[in-house]
């Protein structure tokens, strides 16, 4: 179905120790506070904070998966963490379109991301879909 | 060709929060070839920016003509008007 605003998709997940160490090997950021949780207790936090690379990964997966899907270009991300994301906290993922050019072939949404009742990051993607993908304005 | 100044302003603005490593003169005769950073898809990019700024859509026959502040501006006063 052609891309319209007000279109919405969810993707819940949950970072376990395992992928945080997996995301330690790939980018080698061992920032105390996302390995050590007794700093992390010191700079206020219950435990080592998740990456926001790892948020940022399933913010991918739901741009390559769902929307805009496998032919989309992703063109301009931003982001705000307000909140921390700690391991073993279930979080969901909220993505809405909230502008589409056919003309540009192109989309933006904005995004949040929750957890524990929290809002953990927002942001807003801009992507570049081929014009048949797109509704009409 | 007559500029409208509120207009150019706001573009202005724009353009240096898209192209922020250009150093030179924010005039209308500025070109996308006279900016590193303005390629086809910083023109895509800048060109969704001005429709939400302007509450405007563009047409596909003026998308292609968004290659130099000037032209940009006069296609927004046009709209506006």
């Amino acid at each position: 179905m052609p891309i319209a605003v007000g279109d919405v998709v969810e993707h819940r997940f949950v970072v376990e120790a395992d992928q945080m160490a997996a995301f330690q090997a790939l980018s080698n950021d061992y920032s105390r506070i996302h390995t050590d949780d007794e700093y992390a207790h010191s700079r206020g936090f219950k435990g080592a904070i998740v990456y926001g690379g790892i948020m940022m990964a399933h913010l991918s997966y739901v741009l390559g998966s769902k929307i805009p899907g496998s032919l989309g270009t992703s063109g301009r991300w931003q982001v705000d963490y307000r909140a921390p994301l700690y391991v073993g906290d279930s979080a969901v993922l909220r993505l809405e379109v909230t502008y589409v050019s056919k003309p540009m072939g192109v989309i933006q949404a904005k995004f949040t991301i929750r957890a524990r009742e929290a809002l953990v990051a927002t942001g807003t993607v801009q992507s570049f879909v081929p014009e048949t993908e797109i509704a009409g304005e | 060709m007559t500029i409208d100044n509120a207009v150019f302003a706001k573009l202005t603005e724009i353009a240096r929060t898209l192209f922020d490593e250009y150093q030179g003169p924010w005039t209308p005769a500025l070109r996308s070839e006279d900016v590193e950073q303005w390629d086809s898809l910083a023109t895509v990019q800048f060109a969704v920016m001005v429709e939400q700024a302007f509450n405007i859509r563009f047409s596909t026959d003026e998308i292609v003509r968004l290659d130099n502040l000037g032209a940009i501006a006069s296609i927004v006063a046009q709209k506006k008007a």
